[in-house]
């Protein structure tokens, strides 16, 4: 992974392929901000949107951002470009369906237990997810987390959209049991 | 999509957990689309920005040319005022004394002024002393004063100065010879002086195929006498590869120093890759220049590229006119005038060239980047 030092002086050399740099280090990074913080209310391409717009307003400023001060710029960045992108998603009339409603329920505080214990429980879980190996810490992650479909996610791990939904489904429930072992769930 | 456990965990308000799974997980989606566009968005605002600063610059220089008139003219009022005061008033016989008793000790420092100013012939010179009295070496005094400035509007007042004091001093001494006469020589010293005096703007083409040359579009090919011997400074200013950026007194040129393989007379066609764009024709009647008719409907208006083969690229620029653009690599700037917008391109050896209206230079950009090589369809 290339350092901050390295991206600048990439861009130095050759203002594309340094932007290309600086896109491939944070993209992924960006993308999750973003997406964190709109999904339930954007789609996949709103968060493309306001990723395209976080890197356009990195790229204009580059030379005025301190040294040092890169990934930290990116991140507010992303995070300010991700409330705007929640205000517009917000005036925008939508019709949310039983299923999301029923979702956006579940999701929110009341419905789940104390801040201190979920944020545990966030944590043995990343680690639980981290800890099945691959694919199926991808296949979780992208399905679960960032909505990819199934048959998109089977594409890039080049696998039958049968084989990623076997593998999601036992990824699940494995996960499920680790949970109810350590106490989180019933 | 049925939401779990699992997301229902991982979509709660967490900035640690977000960082976290920023670092650890990134989404397998499509990334290069999503770059592009984060390129043509800043572009646009690159495009935009530079754009509005030489709106500015235009406007502050709107304003300071209509400054100068308004003094200028608020000059020439006040001193035909002045003019129509004194010929109404009484003959001022008090300034005649003094006129006359420093009348040699001008004329000494005005020739020895001209000598070593301007070169001006020695016939030129002696109708200059013989036709000077008292009342002109004043005058001429201040006209060369005015030239070692190299101000065209001081220059003005001068002559307005010496007609005043002409025709203030006709009554005094009516034999004196007119004025006017010893305006030429100055006038020739002042032009003198300032021809280093670059063209404005000047596009330079030397085309691979002299024969097509003509044909070129918008560009007027004009002599450059004085700027061959001009001092210039090597601008330290990122261009892309390829380039290089010579300052001159107000002008810069910028000049391709790729070395561009032999013409061959055989360009490579190229085919529009947009769904906003149609290639409505295409022609190369001759070999050494194509150009092809692209129609933008969401615009409403057909762009005509020029493609053509280079030996040398050569194109003067004022400060602040060019706006250095990447297209999908290849080398290519702006090059913004007034109301017209030009983009200039070059991929392997060949050049493009494409003009608008400032106000459809986005469209200038798609273009440049859906311009694909034919054979690679």
């Amino acid at each position: 992974m290339k350092s901050e030092q390295e991206l600048r002086k990439a861009a130095a050399q050759s203002r594309e392929e340094g932007f290309r740099a600086i896109f491939d280090r944070y993209s992924g990074y960006v993308y999750t901000i973003i997406w964190y913080r709109i999904r339930g209310q954007g789609t996949r391409e709103d968060a493309e949107e306001a990723v395209s717009d976080v890197f356009a307003k990195v790229f204009a400023n580059f030379d005025s951002i301190g040294e040092g001060k890169l990934q930290s710029y990116i991140r507010i960045a992303a995070k300010h470009t991700a409330i705007d992108t929640l205000r517009r998603l917000s005036a925008r009339p939508e019709v949310l369906t039983d299923e999301e409603h029923d979702w956006q329920e579940k999701a929110s505080p009341e419905n789940i237990a104390q801040d201190q214990e979920t944020a545990e429980m966030r944590t043995f879980l990343l680690d639980a997810i981290k800890a099945l190996g691959e694919p199926d810490t991808s296949i979780i992650m992208q399905h679960c987390f960032y909505e990819i479909r199934l048959a998109e996610i089977a594409g890039h791990l080049h696998m039958t959209t049968a084989a990623v939904q076997k593998r999601l489904s036992r990824a699940k429930k494995k996960l499920r049991q680790l949970l109810t072992d350590a106490g989180y769930l019933p | 999509m049925k939401k779990d456990f699992i997301s229902a965990l991982l979509a709660q308000d967490d900035v640690l957990t977000a960082e976290r799974i920023a670092e650890e997980f990134s989404p397998q989606i499509d990334m290069e689309r999503i770059f592009q566009r984060s390129m043509e968005k800043y572009h646009g605002t690159a495009v935009r920005r530079t754009f509005r600063s030489i709106q500015r610059r235009t406007l502050f220089r709107t304003l300071t040319a209509a400054a100068c008139l308004l003094l200028t003219v608020g000059l020439g009022v006040g001193v035909w005022s002045k003019q129509q005061k004194i010929e109404t008033g009484p003959p001022q016989h008090a300034q005649m004394p003094v006129m006359q008793t420093e009348t040699e000790s001008v004329e000494t420092s005005l020739t020895t002024a001209l000598q070593t100013t301007v070169k001006i012939t020695e016939t030129s010179r002696k109708q200059t002393e013989t036709s000077v009295s008292s009342t002109d070496s004043v005058i001429l005094v201040e006209t060369q004063a005015v030239t070692e400035t190299d101000a065209p509007v001081p220059h003005t007042t001068a002559v307005t100065v010496a007609q005043v004091l002409t025709e203030t001093t006709d009554e005094a001494r009516p034999t004196e010879p007119p004025a006017t006469i010893l305006q030429t020589e100055p006038v020739t010293a002042v032009q003198t002086l300032s021809r280093r005096n670059a063209p404005q703007t000047e596009t330079v083409y030397i085309p691979a195929h002299q024969e097509s040359a003509t044909e070129l579009p918008t560009t007027e090919t004009q002599p450059q006498p004085e700027t061959e011997a001009e001092s210039f400074t090597q601008v330290d200013e990122e261009l892309l590869t390829g380039f290089r950026l010579e300052q001159y007194a107000d002008y810069r040129k910028v000049i391709c120093t790729d070395s561009f393989p032999e013409p061959d007379g055989a360009l490579q066609p190229y085919t529009i890759l947009s769904e906003e764009l149609v290639l409505l024709s295409s022609s190369a009647e001759e070999a050494a220049e194509h150009t092809y008719e692209i129609e933008c409907p969401e615009a409403g208006k057909t762009f005509t590229v020029t493609q053509r083969e280079y030996s040398e690229f050569v194109l003067t620029v004022e400060e602040g006119e060019l706006i250095n653009i990447s297209l999908n690599r290849a080398h290519g700037f702006f090059h913004l005038q007034d109301e017209t917008c030009s983009l200039y391109w070059f991929r392997n050896g060949e050049g493009f060239y494409v003009q608008c209206d400032v106000n459809d230079l986005e469209y200038l950009m798609k273009i440049a980047r859906s311009f694909t090589p034919a054979d690679t369809q």
